[in-house]
Formats: C-alpha cells, structure tokens, sequence
C-alpha cells in the first residue's frame, strides 16, 4: 500500500519537474539576429513611428512577439520596439555575412554606400563598353542622369513624402 | 590596371575544375587532409576568409555551392554592372520618359518601399523607360526600370509601389548575380574597377547574358515568385495597401496585347495572382492605395487615352 501511495507521489514529483523543465526552456526567450548594416526599431508599426534604438548587424535582440512583417523586440539595453522581419534572421549571424550570404560583400552604412556610388569612375567599365560597341551616347548620358537622380534623394525626402502621403 | 580582379590567378573554368575536383575529394578525406585540401581550396578559389574555407569543407560535394562562396563581389562591382545593364536599357528599350517630376516620383515611391529591405543603404536609382510595351526589371546594385506602358495600366500609387517593391526584391535576394554564378559567369571575380583588354569581353559577356535574361527570356520563375513574396511585404511593411501588385497583374492579365514586355519575361499571371492574393489576405492588414497623388504625378500618361 506504501509502495502503491507512494507511487503517485513519485509520477507527481517527476511531472512536476518535466513541467519545470518544460517550463524553463519556453520562458527561455528567443532571439532574432539583425542581418543589415544597421536595424532601426520603432515605437510602433507605422513608418512614421519614431525610432527608439538602432541595432548593428550582428546584434542579438530578445523577442516579445513575432510577425511576418514585424517583430516586436527588445535590446540589450531593454529598450522595446518594432524591427521589420526583413532586417533580423533567426540564426546569428556568422563571419559578419548578414543579409548577402556570402555572395556579395555585405553592405556598409547609408553614406558609404552613396559615396561608392557616387565614385569617380564607377561606370568606367560600363561607359567603355558603350564605346566599344558603339552605342548611342545619348543612352550612355540616360544612364548618368538616372544615376543622378536617385542620388539627388535624401533621407529627408523620402520621410516627408511618406508623410505627406499618409503612410 | 586590370577591369576585372580576381584574388586568384587562375583561369576562371580552371579554378572551377580544381574546386569540382577537391570538393568530390573532400568527403573521403581525414580530418587533417580536410584541412590540407581547405586550404587549398581556399587559394583556388581566392577564399582567405578561414569561416568560408571551413564552410567549404562542409559543402562536400556541393560544386555549385563552392562557386557560389568564392570571391564575393563589392558593392562597386554590382553596380558597376548595373549600370552596364542601364545604358543597354535605355538604349535597347527606349529611352528615358521625358518628364522630370515623374522620375523623381517614382525614386521616392520606390525609396519608401526599399527603406524596408534587406538592403535599406544601397543608392537605389529608379527610372521610367519610355516604351508602350508594359515592363520593369531591375540589374544589381540598385538600378531599376519600369515602361511607361506598365504605369498606365496602374490607377494608384500602391500599384506602383507594389511593382517597384517586386523589383527591389530582385535586388535584394541577388537573382541577378545568382543568375550569373549559376551560369559560371564572373566566377572566382571579386572586383569589376577598370580597363584592360583582356577583361572588356568577359564584362561585356556577363551584360549580354543579363539583358538577355532580362530583356527577352527572363529569370528562374522561382526567383519571380520569391521577388513577389519579399515585394508584397516590402509593399506592406510600407504601408501600402499589400494587394497593389496582384491588382496590377490582374489588369495586366485581362489585356488584349499580351506581347513582349511583362508576358515574356515573368511566369503565368494566374498563378502569381492566386499566390499573391493569398498572401495578401493572409496578413490581415490594409494600408494606403493614394489614386490621387498618383495621377497628379503621372497623370500625363493618360492624356490624349
């Protein structure tokens, strides 16, 4: 009778610390790895929200709550936004390869990448091919302006015309 | 000075041979050789970065995997050439639309959604080709097209926003330059900078194929259906109304010219209208469409219809 009171007590015992374990290893958050340059995390899930942190690539951020189009998060430093999925992956990120994976030299930061556009004779190879194959030099001069057009946009622009529009 | 780098010297299939080679070897190698023949690899390829030798090891067998991990391409490269593939664009297709409010329109509509990408820094460059025949591709490096004839077929800004979205996508998740690897172009090349000769032709080979791709034939239809799933999101994280671009294809799918242009260079509407429709409603959000600031800005394209 002992043994058969027991018995339970024991199954209880052994439920209870499954449960425990169980229970330690979901409270045990989750993490999400920021794969570009730089993640902003916003107050909220408009573009307009404000942007309450900025997390480099690499960076480990604890999740509140998953999205298909955002991910509620938090810092290191405890602070709690909104990341776009697009920005963070599951996996740490490893050997600095981000959102590029290896094939392309992952991306630097908004004024270097405008400044290596911008570079002197970044279309030399292009513009030599045209010369060689004899294309129209009106078509070569299209690829400039196009070039110059969108460097001609900044950051502000674009926020204000977000703004205006309602988005 | 050299158009193209390579960190090997190797000729470029010969370098191939060799990985294809040490890879099938790999597996049947001791932990020590595993490393001897890493290294080597890595010199073969022009990997001096020990993570992808390592990942190499890994691979095995996996030829395609090797090419795809050796020498990754700079930033300067990919653009330098998109923008080979941009003067062929405007050269082959048409010219650029003689209206400059509207490009910049379309820059700012197209800077919006690619804010929320995977790649939010790159310099994107937009441009509308003035051409009846309704399409838009996109070359690496941000360069991205869309004809006046697919602008007329759309009636609001979430439209365009879901097309220029798709289009980022393409940027983003390197179809092109995936399309290149895959057919052994550019292999082992990590810098496409100046002039020399003996490179002009491999450069002008790897813009042929890539305005063949995307001119005539098209990509894989898997990097389409990949490029509208990453799109409506993008569209969507904007705030647009995520259904811009199933709506777009619907209109497109209903034309009575369905030459050239979009028909020949994506996969069957139907089915990418279904999968978008789907994904659609499967967000449960709804988002902006802006008709109005769409035809103030584009409402030229209209006149005289």
């Amino acid at each position: 009778m002992n043994v058969l009171k027991r018995a339970p007590g024991l199954m209880q015992v052994t439920a209870a610390a499954l449960m425990l374990l169980l229970g330690a290893v979901s409270a045990q958050a989750a993490s999400v790895y920021v794969k570009t340059n730089e993640a902003e995390i916003r107050n909220g899930t408009r573009l307009s929200s404000p942007v309450v942190a900025r997390a480099p690539r690499g960076a480990a951020l604890t999740v509140i709550e998953d999205g298909r189009l955002r991910v509620k998060v938090r810092t290191p430093n405890g602070v709690e936004g909104y990341v776009a999925r697009t920005m963070v992956q599951d996996a740490p990120v490893s050997g600095g390869k981000g959102a590029l994976g290896g094939f392309v030299v992952e991306d630097r930061g908004p004024s270097e990448m405008r400044s290596a556009a911008s570079g002197r004779g970044l279309m030399e190879a292009a513009e030599e091919m045209a010369e060689k194959e004899n294309i129209d030099p009106r078509a070569v001069e299209m690829a400039r302006q196009m070039e110059r057009n969108g460097l001609a946009i900044s950051e502000s622009d674009v926020e204000t015309f977000a703004r205006q529009g309602g988005i | 000075m050299s158009r193209i780098m390579r960190k090997n010297f190797l000729p470029r299939m010969a370098g191939l041979g060799v990985v294809a080679v040490m890879a099938m070897t790999v597996a049947a190698c001791s932990t020590t050789q595993l490393e001897q023949t890493t290294n080597l690899v890595s010199s073969a390829v022009g990997i001096d970065d020990p993570e992808k030798a390592q990942q190499i090891k890994q691979i095995g067998g996996g030829v395609t995997s090797v090419a795809s991990s050796a020498a990754p391409l700079s930033f300067e490269s990919e653009r330098a050439l998109g923008g080979g593939i941009a003067i062929k664009a405007f050269d082959q297709i048409g010219p650029m639309y003689p209206d400059e409010n509207l490009q910049r329109y379309v820059n700012l509509v197209g800077r919006v959604v690619a804010a929320q990408s995977s790649r939010p820094d790159i310099p994107y460059a937009f441009a509308v080709i003035d051409s009846p025949v309704p399409n838009a591709f996109a070359g690496p490096g941000g360069y991205i097209f869309v004809t006046s004839g697919s602008l007329r077929f759309m009636s609001n800004e979430a439209e365009l926003a879901g097309v220029l979205a798709h289009e980022v996508a393409h940027v983003t998740e390197l179809h092109m330059v995936k399309t290149w690897r895959r057919g052994n172009f550019l292999q082992g090349v990590s810098e496409v900078a100046s002039a020399a000769d003996e490179d002009a032709a491999e450069y002008s080979a790897a813009i042929d194929q890539a305005t063949d791709t995307l001119f005539n034939k098209g990509l894989d239809k898997n990097f389409e259906y990949e490029a509208d799933m990453v799109g409506l999101d993008l569209a969507a994280l904007a705030g647009y109304d995520p259904a811009g671009l199933p709506n777009f294809l619907k209109k497109l799918a209903s034309a009575t010219d369905k030459r050239g242009g979009w028909y020949s260079t994506h996969p069957p509407l139907t089915e990418r209208i279904n999968r978008l429709n789907q994904q659609a409603a499967s967000l449960g959000v709804s988002g902006i469409q802006q008709a109005d600031r769409y035809y103030q800005n584009a409402g030229r394209l209209f006149a005289g219809q």
